[in-house]
């Protein structure tokens, strides 16, 4: 298990400003607050680990190259660092565009860890890995969207904020992504326990 | 869908409660090029940070005097005066009004006869 340092109470601001000083330990604190959902986000849109490792190792060296420029209170590392991934994910997704299979709900059906040992466990990977499927389905903002929604559990107005756009914009585009991944589940509902 | 709305989100929330625990964990190798990046990032200000400084001071100087071909424009018009003076001072202070090489003789001999 890998020792995540998110213990610390130093701020991002202030990590920032220490990195751009030359502080190492700024750079492990700040790598291992935001690395895990910057990559969860980027595998969310990509569904490609390889790729999403690529986003959040890009996404992270942008971050470093600001910190010089970094204002302190003017946005949060953490929205910047979904913005920017966001952004490289929607430019991989474009340039794969026309390369990827069309997504097929019956044809992923596999968790991610093979080894499941208890009933509920291979529930929770089957709905983990159904939900993955169907967030395929759905258009690349409306993915975004919820992502950074309901797994990210960024609010309404941060979302926004990562997206550009208005916050009456994001809770349309939460509203189509909700009734998307109800159609995409709708046949699997029952296998799942879901009840939509 | 509940007058509420809960009955929706109880069957989403269970699928993002699962899938949030799915998440995928950042492997040591990405944590270890995350950092060497930064490690990188960090040298290279360093490395940069001193020699920036006086070449920045330079140009300031150079800009002062429209640009490098400024700067050698005036060194050689100076080099060029100070050979002119030395060598032909009859040209030279016929341009300077009410000064002439007489003049200035008379004005040394007058200092040597006060000196002595």
């Amino acid at each position: 298990m890998m020792p995540f340092d998110t213990q610390s109470n130093i701020s991002d601001d202030a990590l920032m400003v220490l990195f751009a000083n030359g502080d190492g330990a700024a750079a492990n604190q700040l790598a291992y607050r935001h690395t895990p959902r910057v990559l969860a986000l980027a595998f969310r849109m990509l569904n490609d680990r390889a790729e999403a490792e690529d986003v959040a190792q890009e996404a992270l060296m942008r971050l470093w190259k600001i910190a010089p420029e970094w204002r302190q209170g003017e946005a949060k590392v953490s929205t910047w660092l979904y913005r920017v991934a966001s952004n490289l994910c929607t430019d991989r997704l474009r340039k794969h565009a026309g390369k990827r299979r069309t997504a097929d709900i019956d044809s992923v059906a596999e968790p991610m860890d093979e080894t499941p040992s208890v009933e509920t466990k291979m529930i929770g990977q089957d709905r983990a890995a159904a939900l993955q499927t169907a967030l395929r389905t759905l258009p690349e903002r409306q993915r975004q969207a919820v992502s950074l929604r309901f797994l990210q559990e960024l609010s309404n107005p941060e979302v926004a904020e990562v997206m550009d756009v208005s916050v009456d914009a994001v809770e349309s585009l939460l509203a189509r992504g909700k009734r998307g991944l109800a159609q995409a589940l709708a046949m699997h509902k029952v296998e799942l326990g879901l009840e939509f | 869908m509940s007058k509420n709305g809960t009955h929706h989100n109880d069957g989403f929330d269970a699928l993002f409660g699962a899938a949030k625990s799915a998440d995928p964990v950042p492997s040591a190798d990405l944590m270890a090029r995350i950092l060497a990046d930064a490690q990188h990032v960090q040298d290279a200000a360093v490395q940069t940070v001193p020699a920036v400084v006086p070449k920045r001071s330079r140009a300031v100087w150079a800009e002062l005097f429209g640009g490098w071909a400024g700067i050698t424009t005036l060194a050689a018009c100076a080099c060029l005066g100070m050979i002119l003076g030395f060598t032909s001072p009859d040209a030279v202070l016929s341009y300077v009004p009410g000064a002439d090489l007489a003049s200035l003789d008379d004005g040394f001999d007058l200092y040597l006869e006060n000196e002595l």
